[in-house]
């Protein structure tokens, strides 16, 4: 008994998941140059872009690892995006829990480590320290704001967490619950790697970090993997605090919210360093987040 | 046999040791051999002594002229006397072997007149059933030690003694006085009779005799504060002497202590005086131990831990329970063997490379295994590492030291220790892990000694049941002394 | 012969052979031989624990000497055996010494016998022999480390040996069945006070402590783990550091009632197990944070055990049912992939004698296996699922959460997220960038210590994939479905991971990613160091990877708590304590005829003032 359903739905969902992705990261840069009084590429920039990567001759490899890296990245969000319930796609997520899904939604990150730092590029090496110390500074807003979400809904459950935000109303209608969606929406601007904790990729100074080295299908790959990692985690922020969604539409949405939020305060804020960074996470997402954790005991 | 034989444990010592000025002139090698030879018969009369005590169960009473007590003077070998008599014959026994390596100084004669005479007042102090009796033996051992403190001729050994001396004076006239005042309100000097007629003396003068006795013997016993001429005498011993001094003289000293303690229980104030002991125990093994922590000699070293040690057995003994003076026995026992077979060892380094600085213990793991050995696996059991002796006996005096109430106590000693693991281990670490250095070749009987100590330290380490059987029977009869009053024939004078 | 004895003492008795037989080969072969008794009588008696504990006693000196094999006491067995061959066949390649195996496997049989002791006779003589082993291996290599590591655990020991006496003293029973029954009657009865119960309380919270090595008690652990044989590390942080853990447990076992009804609740939890939960909480943070900033292979991972531990003591602080399978989980996956970590740095100081990072890199290329092998322990530790590591730490997160302790739950989320960066540190410095050039001949390493290596290395993904595994144990254990789910699936009330589906998901994704990769164009290897350089290559002599102070702007963000140090703490106080000692000695032993003369006086004057008057 094989569930073709299931796995053609997951497919499906992969694709439209990839191609919103993209779509997604060229509203960001179109946006992006827009707030900046450029014009900006047209959105399927990032789309013609892969493809044309995909299309190179020849790349260059600098062992295994490095090869692995992003394969390993890509593969990881792929199961990362599978746990999160899409709508009126369930796929995996009756078996989804918070604490996993969020493990897996870190997992990509070790790939995209992993490749960089097999290259020997030095600001592959810096990018890796910078992106890991981002990482450590967010951490505990983070974990807070999701403590608090799952004190309040008594759940790790993300299928269960929609179907109780679709009976008692959206997590951010709480009180508390709404601090923890101001912190969690800090550290949503360090997931996605934008602005003021974009020093890990840094592209006028170290060159984007980690991806330095890369080229042709590697590239291609980690494109990929970023396209489905921003669906993902817009859909994992929809998910854990605008109330899920009853259909791709209105996922997709609510996903467009959450990142135009990120956009806004990404292109107002100028870069933090990152011992800045930590010491600002440490201070007042912290804090804020204990204050919901204490308020949703 | 009689068991009136047992006598011979005084005797022989006694006259042997006024025979040796007649063997000067065969030469050194004759007078240790001689001294050999006695210890050897000595270990055999006290073997079968305790195999008789131990198989019969019942002590050996040997009364002076064949009067019964208290006319008689009577000497009472119980289970306690025998056990200890033996490890004192044994222990000079090899130390006696010892002599042929250590002892170089002349007159040798001399020497070995008071050799066998300080295990002659050992011997009469632990076996003695009169009080007066035991103040002689007393100052036998206590002269007989100022005298071989001084032996080695030294300005050191010179001070040393001295202070000994006006230490070990002031105590003797204070036990004296309380000898006195005891016998004043008893009338006797029998240990037996006074432990009957102990419940109807005046309080206030039990207690000030008993504190007089204690305060005399706490000098001979090393407790804190009176143990100050301990580390000065024992270092400048010769080394086959420091090791008796360990392991049987001050031995002798706290026996003493806890026999009388024990008979005068029936004294109404007597829970003070153990008070008083406790303190005084748990002070002796704190301030010894810390005083050893940076110690470069390695002889005063291990005579500060000597110290400390003997505070523990004091301290079991003072706890006023069964199960502490068992368990002081069982120390007592355990402690005896290790401190042999440290200031063997120790002694023997000294002889060989010139001293007992903690500099020539470098590289001793090269140059002089099997005795490094033999340190190390003594220090390690001081520390109270199990497989070895005193773990057991450690615990089970902090067991019974809690059990009676004084987890203070406990805590305190316990944290001494600590420092006493940091000073045994740093000298470990010397030995075997610094400092190069060719083989030497060590003396085989001493080795041999060693290996078989390193063997009986093991042994009661991995199966304790045969000794603590032992220290069980021996602590009973300190313990029980309605036991001991039923024991002795007394002649029903004056009771 | 029972069999339970020559399980306890095959190690011990193996150690000491292999001392006094000091050949080659000979030597490491008796040395596995019996490292790998244990394993074999533990699996034997596997079928007879499910359903009966199994006991046994001896008479030593007095006291008796009670053994059991229970389920608990199993499990831990069972993980310190897998250790402990392991650590065998690394010794077998990094320890050319008898004087190693001895001690060695002393510590091996101590920590069994720990575990096994149903009295606390036995549990304190074993707990010192393990203590003395383990100390033994560090003191011959470095005085100074194994001082501090000997004198906190002796304290340590002490200290429960005093707790120990007061319980003998309160209830005259030193084994375990007769000391619970009677704590449990004294919980209703209260005959022991509030305070005494606290005493006893902090008395054995300072010796698992120490063991455990929780912050304030840990400042022995980095320095007894990095200065010692590797291989025997790995022994030493992945099954010596458990044996605290298993004292936790035991005072729940044998005090929990007594200490509920003493101390009392403090906002739903039990205030022992707070205390404990909060003391597991600091040890994260601190040593996670100290793990990050270390420059010495060794130091890192000595750090990072102090800090997975106190997962466990969190775990088990949290005082559920959920909390202990976490904790108990954790304690298994710890003890792999720590180990696993600690055979690998073996096989990387054996190869290259180096520690420091700065004097590393590269090494995946020379060292493919030992690499792979470091790969596993990454995953698992830094808990990426399906590893180990992964489902333990999410029952602990879900025990967190759900027993409303939010601020420790979030010393979880940090601890990752450091645990992740140290991790990854140590493999960019050791594996990967640019090679130093005296690092160019390193070879893999030995088949012995590989052999080690995978023994460790196949728990971690076998239990990873199949968590319910060792859950379903703990079920039985408890006799209650605390995780409910089958072999694969774990379900508490709350949550749900299922191991093999994230598995087979995995596997699609990297499929697919692999598809895109395989069918993409084909590519060249180019050397590590010809990389984008701005146009401007450096020429070769110029080693561009980062390897000294990687993390300096964390110290810098973290400026301010740098400034004190436990360590320092400690140092000074054992300063204190020496000068003291000194002034002791001087003072009192004075050499001074007069002066002891004078103590004759006082003492004389005491007794009259207190006796006679």
């Amino acid at each position: 008994m094989f569930a073709w359903k299931l796995v053609l739905e997951a497919i499906g969902m992969l694709i439209y998941a990839t191609f919103i992705g993209f779509i997604f990261m060229g509203i960001e840069r179109k946006a992006m140059a827009r707030i900046q009084r450029r014009i900006g590429p047209p959105i399927y920039q990032p789309i013609i872009d892969t493809l044309k990567l995909l299309g190179k001759k020849e790349s260059v490899s600098h062992g295994f690892i490095y090869d692995f890296g992003p394969v390993f990245a890509l593969g990881a969000s792929i199961t990362a995006l599978l746990f999160i319930p899409m709508g009126n796609f369930q796929l995996f997520s009756n078996n989804a829990d918070l604490i996993v899904v969020a493990y897996l939604l870190e997992v990509p990150m070790l790939g995209i480590m992993l490749g960089a730092m097999s290259s020997g590029n030095p600001y592959s090496g810096l990018g890796v320290q910078r992106g890991l110390l981002t990482m450590v500074a967010m951490q505990l807003p983070y974990g807070l704001a999701i403590i608090a979400l799952v004190q309040h809904w008594g759940t790790f459950k993300l299928s269960q967490l929609v179907a109780l935000q679709q009976l008692q109303g959206w997590s951010i209608t709480v009180p508390a619950l709404a601090l923890a969606f101001i912190v969690f929406d800090i550290v949503f601007q360090a997931l996605l790697g934008l602005e003021p904790f974009d020093i890990i990729t840094a592209p006028a100074e170290i060159s984007m970090g980690p991806m330095v080295e890369y080229g042709g299908k590697q590239a291609a790959i980690l494109f990929t993997q970023h396209a489905i990692q921003l669906f993902a985690e817009t859909a994992f922020f929809a998910v854990l605090f605008l109330g899920g969604a009853s259909n791709l539409l209105d996922l997709f949405l609510k996903q467009l919210l959450v990142l135009f939020i990120a956009i806004f305060v990404a292109s107002i804020y100028p870069r933090f360093t990152i011992d800045q960074a930590a010491k600002f996470f440490w201070k007042w997402p912290t804090i804020i987040g204990i204050v919901a954790v204490l308020l949703t005991m | 046999m009689n068991v009136q034989y047992a006598s011979l444990l005084i005797a022989i010592p006694l006259i042997t040791a006024f025979f040796v000025p007649l063997m000067k002139g065969l030469g050194e090698k004759a007078i240790k051999t001689y001294v050999l030879i006695i210890t050897a018969i000595q270990a055999g009369i006290a073997t079968w002594v305790f195999e008789e005590v131990y198989t019969t169960g019942k002590p050996i009473i040997v009364m002076a002229g064949g009067w019964r007590p208290p006319v008689g003077i009577d000497l009472y070998i119980g289970p306690f006397a025998a056990l200890f008599v033996l490890i004192v014959a044994l222990v000079s026994f090899l130390m006696a072997v010892f002599n042929f390596r250590a002892v170089k100084v002349e007159p040798i004669d001399k020497y070995a007149m008071l050799f066998l005479l300080l295990m002659l007042g050992a011997t009469g102090m632990i076996a003695t059933g009169d009080i007066f009796n035991l103040f002689v033996f007393m100052e036998i051992t206590a002269i007989t030690a100022y005298a071989l403190t001084a032996y080695n001729k030294t300005g050191e050994a010179a001070e040393a003694s001295l202070k000994y001396m006006v230490l070990g004076g002031i105590g003797s006239s204070f036990f004296l006085i309380g000898v006195a005042l005891i016998y004043g309100a008893t009338g006797t000097l029998n240990m037996a009779q006074i432990a009957q007629l102990a419940g109807n003396i005046n309080p206030t003068v039990a207690q000030v005799a008993l504190a007089l006795v204690i305060f005399g013997l706490a000098v001979e016993a090393e407790l804190f504060p009176l143990n100050a001429w301990a580390p000065d005498a024992y270092q400048a011993a010769p080394h086959p002497v420091t090791a008796m001094f360990s392991a049987f003289v001050v031995k002798a000293g706290i026996y003493a202590l806890a026999r009388i303690l024990y008979l005068m229980s029936a004294v109404g104030t007597w829970k003070n005086i153990l008070h008083l002991l406790i303190a005084m125990a748990t002070l002796t093994v704190i301030v010894a131990e810390f005083s050893a922590l940076r110690q470069r000699n390695v002889k005063r070293m291990i005579a500060y831990s000597s110290v400390s040690q003997v505070g523990l057995i004091g301290l079991a003994f003072a706890l006023g329970t069964q199960a502490g003076v068992d368990a002081g026995v069982f120390q007592m026992i355990n402690h005896a063997i290790i401190k042999v077979l440290l200031f063997l060892g120790v002694g023997y380094v000294a002889v060989q490379l010139g001293g007992a600085e903690i500099e020539n213990f470098r590289g001793l793991g090269k140059r002089m295994p099997l005795t490094a050995l033999g340190v190390t696996v003594g220090s390690m059991s001081a520390v109270g590492i199990p497989l070895f002796n005193i773990f057991w006996s450690k615990l089970r005096i902090i067991l019974a030291t809690v059990d009676a109430g004084y987890a203070w106590a406990a805590a305190l000693v316990l944290g001494a220790s600590v420092v006493e693991a940091v000073y045994y281990f740093r000298l470990v670490h010397a030995i075997w892990f610094t400092g190069e250095g060719e083989r030497l070749r060590e003396s085989a009987p001493l080795v041999a000694i060693m290996l078989l100590l390193i063997a009986i330290i093991v042994a009661i380490g991995i199966y304790p049941n045969y000794a603590w059987s032992l220290s069980q029977k021996a602590g009973n009869d300190i313990f029980n002394v309605a036991q001991y009053i039923k024991n002795v024939p007394l002649m029903g004078v004056g009771a | 012969m029972n069999l339970l004895m020559v399980m306890l003492f095959a190690p011990l008795i193996a150690g000491f052979l292999a001392w006094l037989l000091d050949f080659k080969v000979i030597r490491e072969v008796i040395g596995i031989i019996g490292a790998s008794i244990p394993i074999g009588v533990l699996a034997y008696y596997y079928s007879t624990v499910t359903s009966e504990s199994i006991t046994y006693s001896l008479t030593v000196g007095g006291f008796t000497l009670g053994f059991h094999l229970t389920m608990l006491t199993w499990y831990f067995a069972v993980i310190a055996s897998i250790v402990g061959i392991a650590m065998a066949f690394g010794m077998a390649s990094t320890s050319k010494s008898s004087y190693d195996w001895l001690f060695a496997l002393i510590s091996f049989t101590g920590v069994l016998g720990v575990f096994l002791s149903s009295d606390f006779v036995g549990f304190f003589l074993f707990w010192e022999l393990m203590t003395f082993g383990s100390f033994m291996m560090v003191l011959k290599r470095n005085r100074h480390e194994s001082l501090k590591y000997f004198v906190l655990s002796i304290i340590g020991a002490y200290s429960m040996l005093v707790a120990i006496g007061i319980i003998y003293a309160k209830t005259g029973a030193l084994d375990f069945n007769t000391v619970q029954k009677a704590l449990r009657l004294d919980a209703m009865v209260g005959s022991i006070s509030r305070g005494e119960t606290a005493l006893i309380y902090t008395l054995f919270l300072i010796t698992f402590g120490v063991k455990a090595g929780a912050v304030p008690l840990h400042v022995w652990a980095p320095g007894a783990y990095s200065e010692n044989d590797q291989s025997y590390t790995a022994f030493f942080s992945g099954a010596l550091s458990k044996a605290g853990v298993y004292g936790f447990v035991l005072l729940y076992i044998l005090m929990g009632a007594k200490l509920y009804t003493a101390l009392g609740v403090f906002n739903n939890h039990l205030v022992f197990a707070y205390i404990l939960a909060w003391i597991g909480a600091i040890t994260v943070v601190v040593a996670s944070f100290l793990a990050v900033l270390q420059e010495d292979i060794r130091k890192l991972f000595a750090y990072s055990s102090v800090g997975q531990v106190g997962y466990i003591l969190l775990g088990l602080g949290i005082g559920t049912g959920l909390g202990f399978a976490g904790a108990l989980f954790h304690v298994l996956s710890h003890a792999i992939f720590k180990s696993l970590f600690w055979l690998v740095t073996a096989a990387i100081i054996l190869r290259t004698g180096k520690t420091r990072f700065e004097d590393l890199g590269g090494l995946a290329e020379k060292m493919p296996i030992t690499f792979t092998m470091g790969l596993i322990a990454v995953l698992s530790l830094a808990g990426i699922p399906p590893m180990a590591g992964f489902a333990s730490k999410w029952l602990l997160y879900e025990a967190a959460i759900s027993a409303h302790m939010p601020l420790v739950a979030g010393a979880i989320f940090l601890g990752s997220g450091l645990a992740f960066a140290y991790v990854v540190r140590f493999l960019y410095a050791v594996w990967f960038g640019q090679r130093p050039s005296d690092l160019d001949d390193v070879k893999e390493a030995p088949l012995p210590l590989l052999i080690g290596m995978v023994i460790l290395a196949i728990p971690n993904l076998v239990f990873g994939i199949a968590p319910g595994l060792v859950t379903g144990y703990f079920n039985r254990l408890f006799g209650d479905t605390i995780v409910g789910g089958n072999y694969f699936r774990l379900v508490t009330p709350t949550g749900t991971y299922n191991a093999l589906l994230v598995t087979v998901i995995l596997i699609f994704g990297l499929s697919i990613a692999g598809l895109i990769y395989i069918y993409g164009a084909k590519t060249r290897k180019i050397p590590v160091i010809n990389t984008y350089q701005s146009g401007n290559p450096v020429t070769e002599e110029y080693n561009l990877s980062m390897r000294k102070n990687f993390y300096r702007p964390l110290a810098e963000a973290l400026g301010f708590w740098l400034k004190y140090s436990w360590d320092r703490f400690y140092e000074r106080l054992a300063n204190l304590t020496e000068d003291f000692a000194d002034w002791l000695r001087e003072g009192f032993y004075n050499g001074n005829a007069q002066s002891y003369s004078w103590y004759l006086t006082i003492v004389l004057l005491i007794l009259a003032l207190w006796g006679v008057l």
